[in-house]
């Protein structure tokens, strides 16, 4: 978190863009007036002179002494047309650490200074080359872990997010209406609890949903389990191979994280799932296989979508009885494996649910396998669901604690006019997300929904 | 005859009388201009004053000094607190009065008023020099030639007589009031001093005779007793007090209205005035309303010797036939005779975005107009527009700096705003939902929150300003008391709380916190108190004491939003600012800020049409950028 009161925006920052050394190219980029005079002093290009003019150009950047550091190519932006608003350099030297340390000292020693966490962005925002906006959305951007994530971002843009906080208004709006019937027009005032339950339930509901809908997001709450399950030796872990093969996600670590290994992150229909191989369920007679098997069930708890693996050659047992007792309820399909054996029955399904015969072995109808498991796991008619930002979300949240105060009070007996209060607070909360209320927005709906008047 | 009055104000209406009582009480000789002296203060629709929003400005126009809080408890013949169930924050006062004895006390106070002269007159014109007022024109009673009456300050109050079109069924007659003519030359003397002339519509219902009515087939319908008054300053009820009567209509009376109803001139396309969707005609309730099978209506008596009844609920603008058919099918009025049919009026109004803070005419200095001729509906919106414009008329005279009240701290603030910057839809009428800051704004408070400014004026005496201080000084103790001071558990004090449905005390509590509990009043509290606890209080301090203390925390709430917009106001626009990136704006509202370049958030907050929420959208937007800064 950038301390903005006591940020220098004067002076000029530089940090490494790229991701972790060493890498096959490094990015440095620098910010503010000093970086052309850096240029001018340390830079020798390979033809003519360095011009702070729009470009690129390739040469040595050279130290006090005019010795070689690195050969690079440097990116010329001049203010304002910059990501910054301010000069700009991107220097793309080799990936060394040893190199890009120097570099590092040498933008020190020329009056330049590392540049805290996003505070290039909060340039941009300062030189107006970026909106709020546009800022809380790169924020957001970095957290998106599929093509799912990332179209509902990109519906931000669209009216979707306005037309559910609308509904929200709309329901406020009303919720208002009745309060202020009651105190305006004093013989409705007797009705006033019952008939506001409605709109304040569905506000509340649809504001904290709303809210939670990004908390979610946030909190990569969204990647769903897809879980392998079954007998041992049903080829379970055979099944999570071929899967892997095929639909692996590239996952970029952060260092230092270690990975378990019966779960990897795989892509299916745009969304990320995490791919799980459970131990197989039977009664356990190690240690090992207890714990195994307590995992098993555990992941199967919290599974999004689970596949019971059955062992092609011997059909149903009790066990995947068992498992469809306990999980049958959860969406699943069933998919018997080793087609390629002797011996293989004819696939049934248990409760109906979809059936998939393949060879995970010779990869055999894997394709054939997705196609159901993605038409089953993700139901056409499930569609991404817009986020709203940051601000927006605590604003949400706000009103939504408000909106259970009033439902509290409501039944406490404190007045209409009170509460009526507290609604508008909230509608001014959701007025910076969708515009004005005005009186008359209320106004209509008392003449429109009450007979008013003597 | 005055030959050159320092203020004229034309209309002896509910405006006029504010108007021109406080410019005299101010020093200014003022001429008050009617056609006809005995109608002043005439109640023209229903006889009574005050109501929930409209009571609101009757006690902060008697706060400031003005007259219609003391006319109406000096005339009132029945007294009702609305919401005024236990806990009530938003009260409000109504009084049937006695139609007669009102106008009577009127006319004696203006005829008492020194510095005040009543003209028996018709203007001809307003005479205007290099664009400022310098007198009118007038036709005076009795005179074959017309005078010109210097002046600097006209306050024009015309009400609903501008070019006044009386509707009652097909029958149509130019009037704005029963039996009296209409104003035709002032409409057309404003539109040439430039004014935008807009028509509105308003309706009255019929009167009916009470000897003809069988009130047992209704319900009565009493007054509060004891009667709580409308006037902070020691007035008393004089007259004797009576009931109404409540009933309702029935399917029969729907179906009588509804087989006519193409001969109503609202339906036929004869009105184009817009009317107030909040006082419908009962022919327009039955048509939005077809599913409610009964409106509710209240039979008022017009005065203690008047034998007229107020049919409230009921205005209509049908013939004459069928308001006879439809009344005789309401319980008790099987036999009922008419005093006189309802009828609709379209008038004239001005555009009052032509107005500044003050009522003056933004493009004619001197010239003020109040009331009903700004698009007003109602006696109340009308007197403290009255009131407003008279002190402004004055203090120009005088060469004094305007007065103005704020929303945050008036609904006279409240209206004031509204008409100079909201496009008029329909008659505006006060309602407390109108108020941004509701709970601040309370009946009871309106001499906290305004008398201070009405002495500043000269509109309040020594012995007012000192009743009002003895009562600040009973709050202020008496919320220091309550919450310094312990009440503990004992068998009286849970005998109390249980018999309310509230938990019995645990332990030691102060007053203050116990108060704040839903079901527990002052009152409640009085009763096991030690005896003296609060002083001598007047149910009216009790009121303010309870529900200052009761809503604490919210009225805390406000005061800190309303001080968060004054300190917001100062904050300067960063010139790089973009309003179209600006979500909460209307795009109306962001042309007008992209062309109009203001410099601090004081100067958007003056831009009509800009409401507090879309200042906050705005600083919200400075904030997100990092450039605020108070200029």
């Amino acid at each position: 978190m950038i301390d903005r009161k006591n940020l220098n925006t004067s002076d000029t920052l530089f940090a490494l863009a790229s991701g972790p050394l060493p890498s096959a190219v490094a990015i440095l980029r620098l910010s503010g007036d000093a970086s052309f005079d850096f240029m001018r002093q340390h830079f020798v290009p390979q033809n003519g002179k360095w011009m702070a003019a729009r470009g690129m150009a390739y040469g040595d950047i050279c130290d006090e002494q005019g010795q070689r550091i690195d050969s690079v190519v440097a990116l010329t932006f001049v203010a304002p047309h910059s990501f910054t608003g301010q000069n700009v350099v991107e220097i793309q030297c080799h990936g060394a650490s040893a190199i890009v340390t120097r570099l590092e000292r040498l933008f020190v020693d020329k009056g330049m200074r590392p540049a805290h966490a996003g505070e290039f962005s909060y340039r941009a925002l300062l030189n107006g080359r970026m909106s709020s906006q546009s800022l809380e959305h790169l924020g957001d951007l970095f957290h998106a872990q599929d093509s799912w994530d990332l179209e509902r971002l990109e519906m931000r843009k669209e009216t979707s997010l306005v037309r559910e906080i609308t509904q929200i208004r709309a329901e406020l709006i009303r919720l208002q209406a009745i309060l202020d019937t009651a105190v305006d027009f004093s013989e409705e005032y007797a009705n006033v609890v019952s008939a506001s339950h409605q709109p304040l339930q569905a506000a509340l509901t649809q504001s904290r949903e709303l809210a939670e809908r990004y908390a979610a997001f946030r909190n990569n709450a969204g990647v769903p389990r897809l879980v392998l399950a079954g007998s041992p030796n049903a080829g379970k872990s055979s099944l999570f191979n071929a899967l892997l093969c095929r639909y692996r996600a590239i996952v970029h670590e952060a260092a230092g994280t270690t990975r378990d290994a019966i779960e990897e992150d795989i892509e299916l229909g745009g969304r990320r799932w995490k791919l799980v191989d459970t131990a197989g369920v039977r009664d356990g007679e190690s240690e090992v296989e207890r714990t195994g098997l307590k995992l098993g069930e555990s992941f199967l708890k919290t599974a999004g979508f689970w596949i019971l693996v059955v062992d092609g050659t011997k059909g149903i047992s009790d066990t995947e009885r068992a498992l469809l007792q306990r999980h049958g309820s959860k969406p699943h399909l069933t998919v018997w494996n080793k087609k390629d054996l002797q011996g293989f029955q004819p696939p049934v399904g248990l409760s109906g649910e979809a059936v998939v015969a393949v060879s995970a072995l010779t990869g055999d109808s894997i394709r054939e396998f997705v196609a159901v498991l993605k038409e089953q796991a993700i139901p056409s008619n499930q569609r991404p669901s817009v986020l709203p930002t940051s601000v927006q979300a605590k604003l949400l949240m706000e009103s939504a604690d408000l909106l259970e105060a009033i439902a509290r009070d409501l039944s406490m007996g404190v007045p209409p006019e009170v509460l009526g209060e507290c609604n508008r607070m909230i509608l001014r909360k959701l007025e910076s997300i969708v515009g004005e209320v005005s009186v008359d927005d209320v106004l209509d709906r008392v003449f429109s929904e009450f007979c008013i008047g003597k | 005859m005055k030959q050159n009055p320092d203020v004229v104000v034309i209309g002896g209406g509910h405006a006029g009388i504010e108007a021109s009582l406080a410019s005299a009480r101010m020093g200014l000789s003022t001429t008050l201009i009617t056609l006809d002296a005995l109608k002043i203060g005439e109640m023209s629709c229903n006889p009574s004053i005050g109501g929930v929003g409209k009571g609101q400005l009757v006690k902060e126009l008697d706060a400031l000094g003005g007259e219609m809080g003391r006319a109406a408890d000096a005339t009132g013949i029945q007294f009702k607190r609305l919401n005024s169930k236990k806990g009530s924050a938003v009260q409000s006062s109504r009084c049937q009065s006695d139609k007669k004895l009102y106008a009577r006390y009127m006319q004696s106070t203006i005829a008492a008023q020194p510095h005040l002269e009543v003209l028996e007159a018709e203007v001809k014109a307003i005479l205007t020099t290099s664009g400022q007022i310098s007198g009118i024109r007038v036709a005076v009673k009795g005179e074959s030639e017309w005078r010109t009456l210097p002046t600097r300050a006209v306050v024009v109050t015309s009400g609903t007589f501008m070019k006044a079109l009386m509707h009652c069924g097909n029958d149509k007659s130019a009037g704005g009031r029963f039996g009296e003519k209409a104003s035709v030359g002032l409409s057309d003397s404003l539109r040439e001093l430039g004014f935008t002339i807009q028509r509105l519509k308003t309706g009255t219902p019929p009167r009916l005779l009470a000897g003809s009515i069988d009130f047992s087939q209704m319900t009565v319908h009493p007054g509060d007793d004891p009667p709580r008054l409308f006037s902070f300053w020691n007035t008393e009820i004089k007259l004797p007090q009576v009931d109404c009567w409540l009933t309702y209509s029935n399917q029969e009376t729907h179906d009588a209205i509804r087989k006519d109803l193409h001969r109503s001139p609202l339906y036929s396309g004869e009105i184009r005035g817009i009317g107030p969707r909040y006082c419908p005609s009962i022919e327009d309730k039955v048509v939005k309303f077809p599913d409610k099978p009964r409106h509710v209506l209240f039979f008022e008596p017009e005065g203690l010797d008047s034998d007229w009844i107020y049919p409230n609920g009921i205005s209509t603008s049908l013939p004459a036939d069928v308001q006879e058919a439809f009344v005789k099918t309401l319980p008790g009025c099987q036999n009922v005779r008419f005093a006189r049919y309802g009828y609709a009026v379209e008038y004239d109004c001005i555009d009052p975005r032509q107005l500044s803070h003050t009522f003056e005419a933004k493009h004619v200095p001197g010239l003020f107009l109040a009331g009903q001729v700004n698009g007003t509906s109602g006696y109340e919106e009308a007197a403290i527009q009255g009131l407003l414009a008279g002190i402004n008329a004055a203090l120009k005279v005088k060469g004094e700096p305007p007065f103005t009240v704020s929303r945050a701290e008036s609904y006279l603030g409240v209206l004031v705003d509204d008409l100079t910057s909201m496009e008029l839809v329909e008659p505006y009428r006060m309602f407390t939902s109108r108020a941004e800051f509701r709970l601040s704004l309370r009946e009871d408070n309106a001499d906290l929150r305004l008398t201070p400014y009405g002495r500043v004026l000269g509109l309040i005496g020594d012995a007012e300003m000192a009743r009002f201080e003895r009562r600040q000084e009973l709050i202020a103790r008496g919320k220091e008391t309550l919450a310094a001071t312990v009440c503990k558990p004992s068998p009286a004090i849970d005998a109390v709380l249980v018999a309310n449905g509230a938990l019995a005390l645990a332990q030691p509590t102060f007053y203050a916190q116990l108060l704040r509990r839903p079901e527990v009043g002052l009152s409640d509290l009085l009763t096991v108190a030690p005896p003296g606890f609060l002083g001598d209080l007047d149910p009216d301090t009790a009121e303010t004491l309870e529900i200052e203390v009761k809503y604490a925390g919210y009225i805390e709430l406000q005061r800190q939003e309303i001080a968060r917009l004054a300190k917001m106001s100062r904050l300067a626009i960063p010139e790089t600012m973009d309003y179209r990136e600006i979500a909460g704006l209307s795009f109306e509202l962001k042309e007008k800020l992209i062309r109009q370049k203001p410099a601090t958030l004081a100067d958007i907050s003056s831009i009509p049409g800009v409401t507090p929420a879309a200042m906050t959208a705005v600083l919200f937007h400075i904030r997100q950028r990092g450039g605020a800064r108070v200029a």
